[in-house]
C-alpha cells in the first residue's frame, strides 16, 4: 500500500490497493482508480505542468502511453480545480458542503439515542475494561425501573422532531439487571408507539447469561445483539478472565454460537478488541469464521499506553497495524471471491448515494443526538465518556434538561445546554486537524471521548487512530471495487 | 450520478461521484443510527451507516441490516403495548 502516512496538504488522496491504484478528492467523495501510467502522472503532475509528458514518464511506459496519460492526468487536474474554483463557462454546478462549511456551524439535530447502563457490574472482569474502573471507584450498581423509565421519558420528550429513536443496553453485563431491560423495552415500545415514533434496540452482551428466555425477549422486540468475544482462545482468555480468574472463552463461544442461532433477524456482530498482544488479528477473525460467524467486528483496545496498560497499541505499531489491515482485506477478498462472504464492520462502505452531508460531517452524535445514562441517572456524552466529571451533562432528573438539550427555534443549531453546545461544534469541519484531511466526510471527526482520553481534546484527534481510520476507509473504498459491488 | 462531465479514459475511470448529495433532500432527517450504536463502542465510521432514504437494497447492506433498514423506514416492526 502506497498511502502517505500523514495528511497531505491538499485533500486528493492517492493510494494503492493490489495493482489498481486510486485517487480520493476528500472535497466531494469521488473516486477515481487510475494504471500504473496514470498513477505516476498524477505523483509528476505537482506544481505547473507542462502540456508534455515528463522525460521519466516516457522512459517508464512509452511516448504513446505516457502521452495519454499525461493528458488525462491534467485534464482531471483541471477539472478538479474548475470544481473548486468555479468560473464562468463551468459546465458543471460547484459542489460543495453549504452552511456547514461556515465558521461556528452546529448540528441541530435533537436527541434520538439513549444508551442506558443498566449495571454498572460484570461478571466478567476483562483486564482492558474502560467502563469496570467506574465500579471500582464508586462500586457495583444496577439501573432502577423508576431510572430507566425517566430516561425514556426525556428521551420521547427532547426527541422533538426525530420520529426514529434508538436504545443500547450496555454496562458492565446489562443481562445482569435482566428484568430492568425487559421492563423499559416494553415501556418504551408503547411511548414510541404512542407517539407515533419508531424505535430499534441493541444490545451489548458478553453472552454468559444466554438462554432461552433472553433469546425470545430479544427476537420479539427484533433486538440487534452485540456479542464481545475476542477471537482465539488463548487471546480471549488472556483478556476476558471471569471474576474468579478462570476462563471464559469456552462458555462464551458455546453460548454465542447458540444465541446467533436463535436469533431470527440474523441482526448480530460479533465484537471483539485487539491489544498491541495480537497484531495478526486477522488470524481472530479467521477464528471467528472457522466458528461460523459471519458479521464480525473488530477493534483497537482504548487504553493509555504505560506500565498499567502495556497491551495499549503505541505509535511504533502503526506499520504492523496497517500490513494487518491488508492481511484482513486479502482474506475478505478471498472469501468473497470463493463465494463465502462475511461482513467486517469496519470495511463497510454505505453506496455514494448514503449519508447526507450533515450526517457524515456530525460523527457519532455523541453530547446531543446520543446520551449515556448512568445507574443514578447521571447523563454523560457517551458510554466511554461516563465517570469523566468534567464531560457530567446533569441528571436526568434536572427540571428543565429536556429543552435544554433540545435546539433551540431559532434554527442555528444552538441549545440551552453548554456542553452539548460544544459537541454540536465538534464535527468534521470544527475540528481543526479534520478540516483538512482527505477522510473527514468517511470518519466524521473521530472518536471525541478517545481523542479527549489519549490527547487531552475532544476537538483534538489520535494520530495512531486517525491513521488506522484512514487505512481501513482506503480498504473499503478498495474491496468494493474488487468485490464489483460499487 | 452521472460520469458525463468527466471523459472516459484509457487510464483513469470514474469509481463513484461525489457522495454530497445537492438536492433538496440532502439534510438531516435523523432516520439513520448514531454511528457509535452498533457494533464498534469505541470508534465511529459515519461512512458505513445506511441511509433509509437512499439506498436500503445496496448490495454492501447485508440481508439483515435490509430488513432492519426497511422495517424502521416503513414502521413495520412488531411494537407490543406493555
Amino acid at each position: 500500500m502506497a498511502a502517505g502516512l500523514f495528511p497531505s496538504p491538499s485533500l486528493w488522496h492517492h493510494f494503492q490497493f493490489r495493482h489498481l491504484h486510486y485517487l480520493v478528492d476528500g472535497e466531494t467523495g469521488v473516486v477515481y482508480s487510475l494504471d500504473e501510467a496514470a498513477a505516476a502522472a498524477w505523483q509528476m503532475a505537482e506544481g505547473p505542468a507542462s502540456p508534455s509528458p515528463p522525460l521519466a514518464l516516457v522512459e517508464r511506459f512509452g511516448r504513446k502511453e505516457a502521452a495519454t496519460a499525461w493528458r488525462e492526468v491534467l485534464a482531471l487536474r483541471t477539472r478538479s480545480c474548475s470544481r473548486r474554483h468555479p468560473s464562468p463557462g463551468s459546465d458543471s454546478p460547484p459542489i460543495t458542503l453549504g452552511p456547514a462549511a461556515s465558521a461556528g456551524f452546529r448540528i441541530g439535530t435533537p436527541l434520538k439515542a439513549l444508551c442506558l447502563l443498566v449495571a454498572m457490574e460484570c461478571n466478567l472482569a476483562c483486564r482492558y475494561c474502560f467502563a469496570a474502573p467506574d465500579w471500582q471507584r464508586h462500586g457495583e450498581r444496577r439501573m432502577s425501573q423508576e431510572v430507566a423509565r425517566r430516561a425514556i421519558d426525556l428521551l420521547m420528550e427532547a426527541s422533538g422532531r426525530s420520529s426514529a429513536l434508538q436504545i443500547d443496553f450496555f454496562g458492565g453485563e446489562p443481562t445482569l439487571n435482566w428484568e430492568v431491560v425487559t421492563d423499559v423495552t416494553g415501556y418504551a415500545a408503547s411511548r414510541a408507539a404512542a407517539a407515533g415514533k419508531r424505535i430499534n434496540f441493541t444490545l451489548t452482551t458478553n453472552g454468559l447469561l444466554w438462554n432461552e428466555e433472553i433469546a425470545s425477549f430479544l427476537n420479539f422486540y427484533h433486538f440487534q445483539v452485540i456479542f464481545s468475544l475476542d477471537g482465539r482462545p488463548e487471546i480471549h482468555d488472556r483478556f476476558r478472565r471471569r471474576l474468579g480468574g478462570q476462563m471464559s472463552h469456552a462458555a462464551v463461544l458455546r453460548n454465542v454460537r447458540q444465541a446467533v442461532q436463535q436469533l431470527v433477524d440474523g441482526d448480530y456482530w460479533i465484537r471483539g478488541t485487539f491489544t498491541r498482544e495480537n497484531l495478526d488479528f486477522t488470524a481472530d477473525v479467521e477464528y471467528l469464521l472457522d466458528q461460523g460467524f459471519r458479521r464480525i467486528s473488530l477493534e483497537p483496545v482504548v487504553a493509555v499506553p504505560g506500565p498499567d496498560a502495556p497491551w495499549a497499541l503505541r505509535d511504533e505499531d502503526l506499520p504492523r497495524l496497517l500490513s494487518e489491515y491488508d492481511r484482513l482485506a486479502e482474506l475478505y477478498l478471498r472469501k468473497a471471491r470463493e463465494g463465502d462472504p462475511f461482513e467486517f464492520f469496519h470495511f463497510r462502505l454505505a453506496p455514494p448515494s448514503g449519508p447526507c452531508v450533515a450526517r457524515r460531517i456530525s460523527g457519532c452524535g455523541a453530547g446531543y443526538q446520543y446520551l449515556a445514562v448512568t445507574p443514578e441517572g447521571d447523563l454523560y456524552p457517551c458510554h466511554q465518556f461516563v465517570g469523566r466529571e468534567a464531560y457530567r451533562m446533569g441528571s436526568i432528573f434536572d427540571p428543565g434538561i429536556e429543552q435544554s438539550l433540545s435546539p433551540t427555534p431559532t434554527g442555528d443549531g444552538s441549545c440551552g445546554h453548554l456542553l452539548s453546545e460544544r459537541f454540536r461544534r465538534a464535527h468534521a469541519l470544527g475540528k481543526p486537524e479534520c478540516r483538512n484531511c482527505w477522510a473527514r466526510l468517511y470518519c466524521g471527526g473521530g472518536c471525541h471521548a478517545n481523542a479527549d482520553l489519549l490527547g487531552g481534546d475532544m476537538l483534538g484527534t489520535v494520530p495512531l487512530f486517525c491513521e488506522l481510520q484512514k487505512k481501513r476507509v482506503e480498504l473499503s473504498i478498495a474491496l468494493r471495487e474488487a468485490c464489483g459491488t460499487g | 450520478m452521472t460520469s458525463a462531465s468527466i471523459t472516459p479514459r484509457k487510464h483513469i475511470r470514474l469509481l463513484a461521484w461525489s457522495i454530497l448529495r445537492d438536492d433538496p433532500t440532502d439534510v438531516n432527517c435523523d432516520e439513520c443510527n448514531t454511528s457509535c450504536q452498533s457494533a464498534c463502542k469505541t470508534s465511529c465510521t459515519v461512512a458505513s451507516q445506511i441511509c433509509v432514504k437512499a439506498s436500503p437494497a445496496s448490495s454492501l447492506v447485508s440481508a439483515a441490516d435490509r430488513r432492519r433498514s426497511e422495517s424502521f423506514r416503513r414502521g413495520r416492526r412488531a411494537i407490543p403495548l406493555a
